[in-house]
Order: structure tokens, then C-alpha cells, then sequence
């Protein structure tokens, strides 16, 4: 079994720019990605703002320089700007010369592209266009920028909710672990479509103003899209110059508590965090800074809470949710997220939790309010939570 | 080198195979381009205030789960492990109609609560109580492999003793309008028993007789994994392996070359092979070249008149080869050589989906 793995290269796009550099700058002047919808389609556009990628559809289009770019969904152009930039990062120009997988995530894969379709089919009965249906499918996008790539050796995705992306991550360091995959592109991308809209509107957790994670007068989330990617290497192949960040650790518990609601004492949140130590081979006092899942429910927050403040037994590190900048991206949050522990541990920064003001009464806990920097930042944990109770923690290290 | 030993296994399909004692001893008919699943009273087998909200593809997902972990006497597992191509697809068009219809008005929430990949693998926990690993693949025709493969490699790790591993994709209605309008469903002709003597004579007179599109088929089927043998053991899971996008056919035969001696098997032990042929003659080829050349002395047997075509009808496959390997015997509705094996001892699965995604699965007595 490889020992190690390593992260050799990041690529992001979501609210808060196109590409790293510019995620770099958004979030220097604390600049929120959340504003008042503009692309999205959507009879809810004066009532939810979102954090959309300020792109269009065409705009996408053009950017991914693909033969038939219309056959793109929004998740596969998404994917494949930050799938190329995490390689051309990581600087890897010959694909083929060790054996690369992609692991992708996604929850609704080209939903966005089988909406019009069905907007004709329920209200006309047309099936006009049905070809759109086979990029419907969750496996479309991952085989879009596999292809576009050139990654043939493994190709697989996942979808566990909003903790997908996190497991895509922990799927492809397993698969170099076991010698099956010498490096892997791994992440998600997620696009905003009316049905994921209208889905979290049924569930009262979608916040009219900005969302407040960790706040005692937080109302709920602000939905949002994007896509990143990490290529991970083993120890074998990597180049030692070029390494980011280590990733120690990795846990995937479930909290078998109800299919979309965290339990009060968010058990499954606690497990994955401990099981993520463990693995790493740390103790919590380890733990430099939690980018913590925060999405802005009062469900989520005050269970996550419970969860940190039980395992780091009220001595918590600093902690942050970064959803105030990026909206909950769902299926790609895990490896937003992910990008942003390695930028945090590359840049030593500590990002801040936007609008926060009063803590949570109940757990009485501050997360960071304003960007730090020239820390010293050892390790990163990273937690994903989703729907069906799936959790997921990782946790990034610096390259020693 | 991998080993998943099957205790228990539960299928539910287009044929009686949720009968504990049914062992393909007959194939039922379908003249339509779909072949839907036969399907239980759900009450006995799921908490009664459970089944009533649940989708159908989380009914036959929970159903199959819950009685694959009763016959291998599993209380808990270690992992919980899904593949679906489609997810709870019923659910997913039930919320976007309902949401075209009111122009996005007033809508509850169930539908799209279960709309999500991942909600059988949930519920499974839900009803378990099960706060151990959960995780859910949802690529094609490599689902429920990449699922297969997760469970080899927890196994593996040391890190699970026991393991909950299945697969569910479901047909709607809608569904087959489109596979119909999308070329993808045959209109004519319709017989899954023909498609089984399509398949099976292909080298007879009936070529020219092949014709584009297939009938689509829908499945639950999962399997109570352990590392260690068990008395009452079907078979184990030795190995799975992946081929996206081939470069030919000749790519294709080095690769299930290179997986067999990666699992330590020559090509004179395989006794049989599972081919997924479905009766389209734009894919059948890749199945009817590896027939004559690579297994030309291996005994052939043929699954999808049985399930129909869906991207996770490997599941399905892996059910029938534990049947086999536990039974020691080939039933004559799926045998496609003209001998028997002789022995068996060791099945391989050759499936392939859209030409793109290509699946060994190696399964030993």
C-alpha cells in the first residue's frame, strides 16, 4: 500500500471567480459571491438570491473550447474549467504517462439541460429534443470532462448529497492507496436549476437575505454552483516540488438520524471529524482551522456545533464556513472546500465567516470574522454533510 | 488478493427471483419494450408506516437489502454501499412535473427529498440505525461496479467485516416514451425469449434478422458481504475491473487478460461467462467477438432475457453467478454453449453499456 498522498493541484470556479486567481482576490477584499439572481431562470428570482457563477450558459460555452460545446450541461462546463486548471496547476501536460482516474460528484448531473425539455414534454406533450435526456444522468458530466481530458484508465462518480464531492476526494486517495491509480483528478461540480431551487424552497431552509452561517439569527442557505478539482498523487509519482498539501485524513459516517435533517447532537458530524483524525493520526489539539460545513440552517449549524464542540471538548481551533462567499454549492461543495483548506494551508490564511454577528446561543462559539493571514496553518479539516445523513470529514496537512 | 464472500443475496427483477427457491427454471414472457419488475407485498418485508412514503425504487432497494441482511443472519454491517445509474428517477419527474405544472408554485417536499442519489443508502441506515460508512455511485454502467469495487477495497483496508453492497435503477413510464423516441427501445418484434434466441443463434441465419434497440429492463438487488468465508457462503467476489472507452475489441481482450492475472486466475479456469448481450446489434458485437475468439472454449451463458437492459444489470448478473456457483449447475433457460462446464469453480461477468463503459466482474466458488 502507497503511504502517502498528495495534492499536486487545485482548480476552482464558482460565485467568487472563474478560476483561483480570481477566487484569490474575491476573497482578499472579503467580497460575497451571493447576490441578486441574474442567470437562473427561475419564477423565484425576486424572492432567493443565489451565488451564481457569473457566467452564461454561452459565456461557459465559449470558455471550455470544445467541439459542440451545446452538448455541454452547465455541470459538465463547470467541471471541466476547473478539472483543466487543477492539471495545469499541478503542471501535468502528458495525461497518459501514469495512470490517472477522474472522480467526479454531482447531485443533479445536466439537470439544467433536461428542464426545457420537460418544460415541453409536461406542458405539451412534445418530446422534441429528447436527446438532451442522455446528458441527464449524473455519469454524463464526469464522461464529458474525462474525455476533453483524455483520462482513460478509471472514470467514476459519486452523489451523496451535499457531502458527494468530499467522497469523490476520499474514493481517489483510496484508489492510489491501493495501487490501482498513481494520481487522480477528484471533485464535483454542481449547476443551479430550477429543481434544485423549488426542492430546498419545500424544505423552508432557503434564506430570502443573505445567509448568516453560525449566527443566532441565521435563517437558512443560500443555494449556489460551481465546480473544483484536486489531482492527488501518491508519494511515488508526485514531484516533491510541487506538492500543496498532504491529505492525512478522511472519514465517511452517517447519522441514521432522518433523510434530510441532522440529529441534535449531530452524532454522524462528530464520527466522520473523529474518524477523519484518527486516520491522520492526530489529536484534535492538531487541528489548526475547521472549514466547517455551516450552510446557515438552524438544523445544521447548531448540530455541527455540538458535534466540533464534543470532540475538541470546548477547546476549538478556529473555524469558519466559507458558504457566506460561495453559497452552498451542493454536490461540489465538499471540494470547494477542499481547494480552499490547501489554499488556506498554502497562503497560511484563515478566511472569514462573513455577516456573522451574535453567536449561537446554545453553543456560545465565534468562528473567524476577519481574514488572517501569515499564519502557520498545520491542518486543515474539511466537513461535507448531506441529505440521507451522509458525512464526511478530510483533513488536509502541510507538506513536511 | 480480494475476497467478498456472499451470505446473503436478494434481487428483485422481471423474473421470480425474490422466490428463495427459483433457479431460472423458467423465464416469464415479455412482448413489450419493457420488462417491469414483479414485485411483493412490500408490508412484510418494510415497516408498514415506512412503505407507504416511499418511492418504488426505494421499496425494492430496502426490501432487497433488508432480506439479503436476514439470510446472512447480519444484526450490522460495516458499510453501506450503492450503485444507480438513474437514482429514484420516479421521484425526480414526479417533482419536476409538479413544479412545471404550478409554474413553480406551492410544492411539498417528499418527492424531491427522495429524489436524491443517495436515499436508498439512507434509508438503509435510517432503518438500521447504521451510522457506519455510506456511499453511493451513480456512473452508467459503472455503478454498481465502481460500488463492487469500494466494497473490495474496504475489505481490503481492514476496515470493515461486513458489508451491505447493491444496486437499484427503475424504469417510469416516461422513460420508456423516451428510450422509444431516442431509438434506444426496440417498437417491434418484442420478445426478451427471442432476444435469447437472437443471441443465442447469432451465427445462424438469424444475423440479418438483428435489429437496432433493445428491451429496457429495471432491478434491486443486494448482497451481505463478509471477509471471511462463512458456512453457508454462495460464492466470493474476487475482482472487478473497468475498461472506459476501449480502443477495440482487441484493447478489450488484453485488458479481461491483464485482469485475470492480476487476480491470479489463467483463462482454462474460467468454467463460464455471463455475457450481457441484449439483441442490439449496434453493441452485440463486442459480446459475440470475445464468444468466438477469447472464451471459444469456455462455457457461455447469457442474463439480459432475464432482466432486460439497465445500466446496473451487472447486479443482476452477480445474483445469477452466486446462484450458480452455490447450486453447481447451469439452468438450460440461460446456457448459450452447446456443453455444460463441466466444473464450477470460477464465473466471469463480461457486461458492457453504450459501447463506453466495459465490466469484468470475477466471482469463485
Amino acid at each position: 500500500m502507497v503511504k502517502r498522498v498528495f495534492v499536486t493541484g487545485i482548480g476552482i470556479i464558482s460565485a467568487i471567480g472563474n478560476n483561483l486567481a480570481e477566487t484569490i482576490t474575491y476573497i482578499k477584499s472579503s467580497a460575497t459571491g451571493v447576490g441578486t439572481t441574474k442567470y437562473l431562470d427561475t419564477a423565484h428570482r425576486e424572492t432567493f438570491p443565489l451565488a451564481e457563477v457569473k457566467l452564461t450558459n454561452e459565456q461557459l460555452h465559449e470558455r471550455i473550447k470544445m467541439p459542440n460545446p451545446e452538448v455541454y450541461s452547465r455541470a459538465a462546463s463547470l467541471g471541466l474549467l476547473a478539472a483543466r486548471e487543477a492539471l495545469a496547476s499541478a503542471q501535468i501536460t502528458d495525461i497518459e504517462a501514469h495512470r490517472t482516474g477522474l472522480i467526479s460528484a454531482t447531485t443533479v448531473g445536466g439537470m439544467d439541460r433536461s428542464e426545457p425539455f420537460y418544460q415541453n414534454f409536461v406542458k405539451k406533450n412534445e418530446m422534441e429534443g429528447v436527446e438532451v435526456l442522455l446528458t441527464h444522468e449524473c455519469g454524463d458530466s464526469t464522461e464529458k470532462i474525462a474525455d476533453a481530458l483524455g483520462i482513460h484508465s478509471f472514470v467514476s462518480t459519486i452523489s451523496t448529497a451535499c457531502s458527494s464531492s468530499a467522497n469523490s476526494v476520499m474514493f481517489g486517495a483510496r484508489l492510489i492507496k491501493h495501487g490501482i491509480l498513481d494520481r487522480a483528478v477528484v471533485g464535483g461540480t454542481d449547476a443551479l436549476t430550477r429543481f434544485t431551487l423549488n426542492g430546498f424552497n419545500t424544505l423552508k431552509i432557503l434564506d430570502e437575505a443573505f445567509c448568516q452561517p453560525f449566527d443566532q439569527n441565521r435563517r437558512g442557505l443560500n443555494l449556489g454552483e460551481g465546480a473544483a478539482f484536486l489531482v492527488i498523487e501518491s508519494e511515488d509519482t508526485a514531484d516533491k516540488d510541487r506538492i500543496l498539501a498532504e491529505l492525512t485524513g478522511y472519514a465517511n459516517t452517517n447519522d441514521a438520524y432522518h433523510q434530510t435533517a441532522s440529529s441534535p447532537e449531530g452524532l454522524g458530524a462528530y464520527l466522520a471529524m473523529k474518524n477523519a483524525l484518527d486516520r491522520a493520526q492526530l489529536q484534535p489539539s492538531d487541528i489548526s482551522y475547521i472549514n466547517v460545513h455551516g450552510t446557515g440552517t438552524l438544523n445544521n449549524d447548531l448540530s455541527e456545533g455540538r458535534a466540533m464542540l464534543r470532540l475538541f471538548d470546548g477547546n476549538l481551533p478556529m473555524f469558519s464556513s466559507t458558504k457566506a462567499f460561495t453559497g452552498h454549492t451542493l454536490g461540489s461543495a465538499g471540494s470547494i472546500e477542499a481547494v480552499l483548506a490547501v489554499l488556506a494551508i498554502q497562503k497560511g490564511w484563515i478566511y472569514p465567516n462573513l455577516r456573522f454577528k451574535n453567536p449561537i446561543e446554545e453553543l456560545a462559539i465565534v468562528p473567524v470574522t476577519e481574514l488572517k493571514q501569515e499564519l502557520a496553518i498545520e491542518h486543515v479539516l474539511s466537513n461535507s454533510f448531506g441529505f440521507g445523513g451522509n458525512s464526511s470529514s478530510l483533513v488536509f496537512s502541510k507538506y513536511h | 488478493m480480494f475476497k467478498a464472500y456472499i451470505n446473503g443475496l436478494a434481487c428483485i427483477s422481471p423474473q421470480n427471483t425474490l422466490d428463495p427457491t427459483y433457479f431460472m427454471d423458467e423465464v416469464i414472457s415479455y412482448q413489450d419494450s419493457n420488462m417491469w419488475c414483479i414485485e411483493p407485498k412490500y408490508k412484510q418485508y418494510i415497516n408498514p408506516r415506512m412503505v407507504r412514503r416511499m418511492g418504488r425504487v426505494i421499496r425494492m432497494g430496502v426490501t432487497t437489502a433488508n432480506l439479503a441482511m436476514k439470510e446472512a443472519g447480519f444484526e450490522k454491517v460495516d458499510a453501506i454501499i450503492t450503485g444507480t445509474a438513474m437514482g429514484c428517477i420516479e421521484d425526480t419527474e414526479k417533482f419536476i412535473k409538479r413544479m412545471i405544472e404550478s409554474d413553480e408554485g406551492l410544492l411539498t417536499p417528499t418527492a424531491f427529498i427522495q429524489s436524491t442519489h443517495n436515499t436508498i443508502g439512507g434509508q438503509i441506515a435510517l432503518a438500521h440505525k447504521n451510522t457506519s460508512y455510506n456511499m453511493t455511485y451513480v456512473h452508467r454502467g459503472l455503478s454498481f461496479e465502481s460500488a463492487l469495487l469500494d466494497a473490495l477495497l474496504k475489505f481490503a483496508e481492514g476496515d470493515a467485516k461486513q458489508i451491505l453492497l447493491g444496486s437499484t435503477d427503475e424504469l417510469t413510464k416516461n422513460n420508456e416514451a423516451f428510450y422509444k423516441e431516442l431509438g434506444c427501445a426496440r417498437i417491434e418484434n418484442v420478445s426478451n425469449l427471442d432476444m435469447f434466441k437472437v443471441n443465442k443463434q447469432h451465427l445462424l441465419e438469424t444475423s440479418t434478422k438483428l435489429e437496432k434497440g433493445t428491451q429496457f429492463g429495471e432491478g434491486a438487488g443486494f448482497f451481505a458481504l463478509s471477509s471471511e468465508r462463512q458456512e453457508n457462503s454462495y460464492a466470493y467476489f474476487r475482482g472487478v475491473n473497468m475498461i472506459y472507452r476501449p480502443k477495440g475489441l482487441k484493447h478489450i481482450q488484453e485488458e479481461i487478460l491483464s485482469f485475470l492475472s492480476r487476480i491470479d486466475l489463467s483463462l482454462d479456469e474460467i468454467d463460464l461467462v455471463l455475457l450481457g448481450n441484449n439483441g442490439d446489434r449496434r453493441f452485440d458485437y463486442f459480446y459475440h467477438n470475445l464468444e468466438q475468439n477469447l472464451f471459444k472454449n469456455t462455457g457461455i451463458a447469457y442474463f439480459k432475457h432475464l432482466c432486460g437492459e439497465y445500466s446496473t444489470s451487472s447486479c443482476f448478473a452477480s445474483w445469477v453467478a452466486a446462484k450458480i456457483l452455490k447450486n453447481q449447475a447451469v439452468p438450460e433457460t440461460i446456457l448459450a454453449s452447446i456443453n455444460a462446464p463441466k466444473k464450477l469453480n470460477n464465473i466471469l461477468i463480461y457486461n458492457q453499456y453504450q459501447a463506453t463503459n466495459h465490466v469484468v466482474i470475477a466471482m469463485s466458488k
